[in-house]
C-alpha cells in the first residue's frame, strides 16, 4: 500500500517532468513549447516536496516558474515571427542528436548503476532519517539553510550577489532603448565594412 | 570566514567594491573617461594589493578559495589584462554612440569572476566565478548592439556557454553523489583512493567538457573563430586572456595532483592526451589557411591551449612552473597583438583581414614592430616571451617522458611558423600598385592616446623582457 | 521511499531531452529553454544524492538555490540578447543567422 502510494506519486512527477520536456522539443509552436516548460518546472518542484526540500520546492515556484518562465514567454511573444510558425522547428540533426543522446543516457546510466552506493541504489526504502544540522535545527528547517548561507556559505553568497548585479546592470544595457535612428543600417554596414585606417602619431 | 581573512581577498575584493564605486559615480555624472578612470584604478589598486595577498601565502580562506602563490600569480596576470583591456577600450570605444561606462563595470565583474575561478577550492566558487564571468562576456561580447555581428557573437556565446555551464553543473551533481563532498580537496582524495569508480570518472568527464569549452580545446572548439571574429577587439582580447587562464588555473587546481598522483596512462591522462594532441593539430591546420587575423588568433589560440595541456600532463613541479610562465608570455603576446589591432579600429570598422595589415610597416612602424614582436612571441622564436614558455613547457614533458606530446608540439609550431610569417610578410610588404592608402577618417582623433602608448610600450617591454631575463619571474613562481 | 535509481533515470532523462532541445530547436529562444532544462536536471540530481545519501549536510541545498539564483540571470541576460538579435535580424532562427563563415 506505502509503495503503492510512492509510486503513484513518482509516477504522476516523473510524466509531468519528462512529458512536459518531450513536448517542449516536439512541439511546433514556440509558444506552446514555453507552456510546456510549466510542467516540467512544477514536476521538479514536486519532486523537491517529495525529497524534503520544501525551500528549494518554494524558490523553484517561486523563481523558475514565477520569473523565468514568464520571462520566457515574454521573450517569445517579443520575437515571434508570424510567418515561421508552421515551418519545421528543428534542425536537420534531430535523429543524430537523438541517437547521441541515447548514448549519453546509456553511459550515465550505466555509471550510477555501477557505482558501490552506500545503501543499494535500485532497493525501496523506508525514509532515510534526517538528523539535526545544528543543534535543535533539522536540517530540513529553513532556518538551518540560513544558517549555513550566512555562515560557511557567505562568500558564494556575496558573489552570488555581485553576480545578479552584473546580471541587472547587463539585461539593462543592452535592452535599453536604441537612440540612433539607423537600427535597420546594421546587417548592411557590416557586410560593407570598409578598411578605414585611422592616422596615428609617431607610436 | 573572520576579519582576519579579508587581507588575503583585498585584490578581489577591491575590483568588486570599484564595480559598486562605478555605478554610484554613474548617478553623479556620466562620463566614459571617468568610468574607465575608475576601473583603471580599480585594476592598479587590485595590483598593489596582491602583496598584501602575498604576505599571507597558503591560506585557505573559508572552504571556498585558497589564496597560495599560484592564486597571487594568476591573480596578478589577470588583473594586469583587465587593465590593459580596459586601457583599450577607451579609445576603442570613443566612436560608439551608445552609454559606454557599463563596459567598465561589467568588465570589472567579470575579471573579479576570472578570480574567484583561479582561487577556488569548492565547487561552489567554481561555478559562481564561472557564471559571473559568463554572464558578464556575454553582455561585452554584444555591447556594440547596432553590430550585428557582435549580437550573432554573443547568441552564440550564450546558447554554447550556458550548455557547457549545464554540463559542469550536472558533472558537479555526479561526483556529489559519488562523494558526498564539494570540496576539490575531497575530491582529489576519492579520485585516488578509488581510481576505478566510474560515476566519479563520468562527474569529473562532463567538468571537463564545460572546461574545454572555456579554453577552446578540440572538439569543443566550433565557437571560438565566430566569437572572436563578431566580439568587438577589445573583448575578443579579453575572452582570450582572462577567461582562458581563468579556466587553465581552474583545472590546474582541480586535477593538476590528481593526474600527477596516479600512475602514467591512467584514464583521465589518456583523455587530456587526446584532448592536447587534437588542440595543437586541428588548431594549427585550421590557422593555415586563415585570411582574418581575428579568426587566425582564434585558431592559434586553440593551438596554445593544447601546448598548455602537455605541461599539464607532464605534471610535476616543472609544470607548476611552466603552466604560469607560458601563460604570462602567452597572454602579454596576445594583448599586444589585439592591443595593436584595437588602435587601428573602432566598433564600426574594425581592421580584422590580413590584407587590411598590408603595408602597415609604411604607415605605423611602430605598431608594425610590435605586432611583428607579438606574433613571433606567439610562434615560439627565441628571444621572445614565447621562446622561453614553450622552452619550459616542452622541458616538463621530455622530464615526464610525454613523448608523443613534445614531438607534436615540436611539429606544430613549425607549421604555426608558416601562418604567422605569412602575417608579418604582409606587414612589411609595399601596399599593392596603384591602390592608395585609406585615407583615415575625419572623425577620429589622430592621436594616440598617451595611456595607450603607455600600455603599448609596456607589451613590448615584457615581450622581451620575459623572452630574455626570466630569472625574476621564475623565482616568484618557485613553487611552495 | 522509490529507489533512488528512478529518481536519478529521471534527471538523466531530463538533461537528455534538455540537450535535444538545445542543440535541434532552430528557435534560440527555445534553445535557451533546453539549457534550463539542463540546469533543472542537474538540481534535481544534487537534491536525490543529498536526501538518499548524505542527508546530514546541506551543501547540496545551498548548492541548488545559488543554481536557480544563477538561472534567473543568465536568463534574463540571455533574453536580452535574443532580444537585440531580434531587432538586428529581424529573426531568431539560429539557421538563418550566418554572417560570419563556419
Amino acid at each position: 500500500m506505502h509503495t503503492i502510494l510512492h509510486a503513484t506519486v513518482f509516477g504522476v512527477l516523473a510524466l509531468a517532468t519528462l512529458g512536459g520536456a518531450v513536448k517542449v522539443i516536439s512541439t511546433r509552436s514556440i509558444i506552446h513549447a514555453a507552456f510546456w516548460l510549466f510542467p516540467v518546472f512544477a514536476g521538479i518542484a514536486g519532486f523537491y516536496l517529495y525529497l524534503d526540500a520544501q525551500f528549494l520546492a518554494a524558490m523553484q515556484v517561486l523563481i523558475y516558474i514565477g520569473a523565468i518562465l514568464v520571462l520566457i514567454v515574454f521573450a517569445v511573444t517579443l520575437t515571434r515571427n508570424a510567418t515561421s510558425t508552421d515551418e519545421a522547428q528543428t534542425n536537420g540533426l534531430f535523429i543524430p542528436v537523438l541517437l547521441a543522446a541515447l548514448v549519453l543516457v546509456y553511459a550515465l546510466g550505466t555509471t550510477v548503476f555501477n557505482h558501490l552506493w552506500p545503501i543499494e541504489s535500485n532497493v525501496w526504502l523506508d525514509a532515510v532519517p534526517l538528523s539535526a544540522a545544528v543543534p535543535g535545527v533539522m536540517v530540513t528547517d529553513v532556518s538551518a539553510l540560513g544558517l549555513v548561507l550566512l555562515s560557511q556559505y557567505l562568500l558564494p553568497f556575496e558573489i552570488a550577489s555581485v553576480l545578479l548585479l552584473a546580471a541587472m546592470v547587463g539585461a539593462i544595457v543592452l535592452a535599453r532603448k536604441e537612440r540612433t535612428p539607423a537600427a535597420t543600417a546594421g546587417v548592411a554596414a557590416v557586410e560593407a565594412a570598409p578598411a578605414d585606417v585611422r592616422e596615428l602619431s609617431n607610436v | 570566514m573572520t576579519w582576519a581573512d579579508l587581507p588575503a581577498l583585498y585584490p578581489m575584493l577591491i575590483p568588486a567594491a570599484t564595480a559598486v564605486l562605478l555605478l554610484l559615480t554613474l548617478t553623479v555624472r556620466r562620463d566614459a573617461r571617468l568610468a574607465a578612470g575608475v576601473a583603471m584604478a580599480g585594476f592598479i589598486a587590485g595590483l598593489l594589493a596582491l602583496a598584501a595577498s602575498a604576505a599571507e601565502l597558503s591560506h585557505p580562506v573559508t572552504m571556498l578559495l585558497t589564496v597560495d602563490r599560484f592564486a597571487v600569480v594568476f591573480w596578478g596576470i589577470l588583473l594586469f589584462a583587465g587593465l590593459l583591456v580596459s586601457v583599450f577600450a577607451v579609445g576603442y570605444f570613443r566612436t560608439l554612440r551608445e552609454p559606454r561606462e557599463e563596459f567598465y563595470l561589467l568588465w570589472l565583474l567579470a575579471v573579479v569572476g576570472a578570480m574567484v575561478m583561479a582561487a577556488s577550492a569548492h565547487f561552489a566558487a567554481f561555478f559562481l566565478g564561472l557564471e559571473l564571468l559568463s554572464v558578464s562576456l556575454y553582455v561585452l561580447i554584444a555591447y556594440p548592439r547596432m553590430q550585428s555581428r557582435a549580437v550573432e557573437a554573443g547568441v552564440k556565446y550564450l546558447i554554447l556557454a550556458g550548455a557547457s555551464s549545464a554540463f559542469v553543473l550536472f558533472g558537479m551533481a555526479l561526483t556529489y553523489a559519488a562523494t558526498g563532498t564539494l570540496t576539490f580537496a575531497e575530491l582529489f582524495t576519492h579520485l585516488t583512493l578509488f581510481p576505478g569508480d566510474v560515476l566519479l570518472l563520468g562527474g569529473v568527464v562532463m567538468i571537463l567538457v564545460g572546461v574545454g569549452f572555456k579554453l577552446a580545446l578540440v572538439p569543443f572548439h566550433f565557437w571560438t573563430p565566430d566569437v572572436y571574429e563578431g566580439a568587438p577587439l577589445p573583448v575578443t582580447a579579453a575572452v582570450a586572456t582572462v577567461s582562458k587562464g581563468a579556466a587553465f588555473a581552474l583545472l590546474t587546481r582541480l586535477l593538476l595532483g590528481v593526474i600527477q598522483a596516479q600512475p602514467g596512462h591512467s584514464t583521465l591522462a589518456v583523455i587530456f592526451t587526446l584532448l592536447a594532441l587534437a588542440s595543437m593539430i586541428v588548431g594549427n591546420l585550421l590557422a593555415l589557411a586563415q585570411g582574418n587575423l581575428k579568426r587566425l588568433l582564434a585558431y592559434s589560440s586553440i593551438a596554445n591551449m593544447g601546448y598548455a595541456l602537455t605541461a599539464f600532463i607532464a605534471g610535476g613541479d616543472a609544470a607548476r612552473v611552466a603552466i604560469p610562465y607560458f601563460f604570462a608570455g602567452y597572454i602579454v603576446a596576445v594583448l599586444a597583438a589585439f592591443g595593436v589591432m584595437t588602435q587601428l579600429s573602432t566598433p564600426e570598422h574594425e581592421l580584422q583581414e590580413v590584407e587590411d595589415y598590408r603595408g602597415l610597416a609604411w604607415r605605423y612602424p611602430w605598431s608594425a614592430a610590435l605586432l611583428t614582436v607579438a606574433l613571433l612571441s606567439l610562434a615560439g622564436i627565441p628571444l621572445t616571451a614565447g621562446f622561453l614558455g614553450k622552452f619550459f613547457v616542452l622541458t616538463a614533458g621530455m622530464a615526464a617522458g610525454r613523448w608523443t606530446l613534445v614531438v607534436t608540439l615540436v611539429l606544430t609550431s613549425g607549421l604555426g611558423l608558416y601562418y604567422y610569417l605569412r602575417v608579418i610578410t604582409a606587414l612589411y610588404q609595399a601596399p599593392l600598385e596603384g591602390e592608395q592608402p585609406t585615407p583615415p577618417p575625419l572623425h577620429l582623433p589622430h592621436r594616440l592616446s598617451v595611456l595607450t602608448g603607455l600600455a603599448l610600450a609596456v607589451l613590448a617591454a615584457l615581450l622581451l623582457l620575459l623572452g630574455v631575463y626570466p630569472s625574476p619571474v621564475l623565482h616568484l613562481l618557485a613553487w611552495p | 521511499m522509490v529507489p533512488f535509481a528512478w529518481i536519478i533515470l529521471v534527471s538523466i532523462l531530463l538533461f537528455a531531452l534538455g540537450a535535444i532541445a538545445l542543440i535541434t530547436r532552430r528557435n534560440a529562444v527555445a534553445a535557451l529553454m533546453g539549457v534550463e532544462l539542463m540546469l533543472n536536471a542537474a538540481n534535481l540530481n544534487f537534491v536525490a544524492a543529498w536526501r538518499y545519501y548524505y542527508p546530514d549536510h546541506l551543501d547540496a541545498q545551498v548548492a541548488v538555490l545559488l543554481v536557480i539564483t544563477i538561472a534567473a540571470a543568465e536568463a534574463a541576460v540571455g533574453l536580452a540578447i535574443i532580444l537585440n538579435l531580434y531587432r538586428r535580424f529581424g529573426t531568431v532562427d539560429l539557421d538563418q543567422i550566418r554572417l560570419m563563415r563556419g
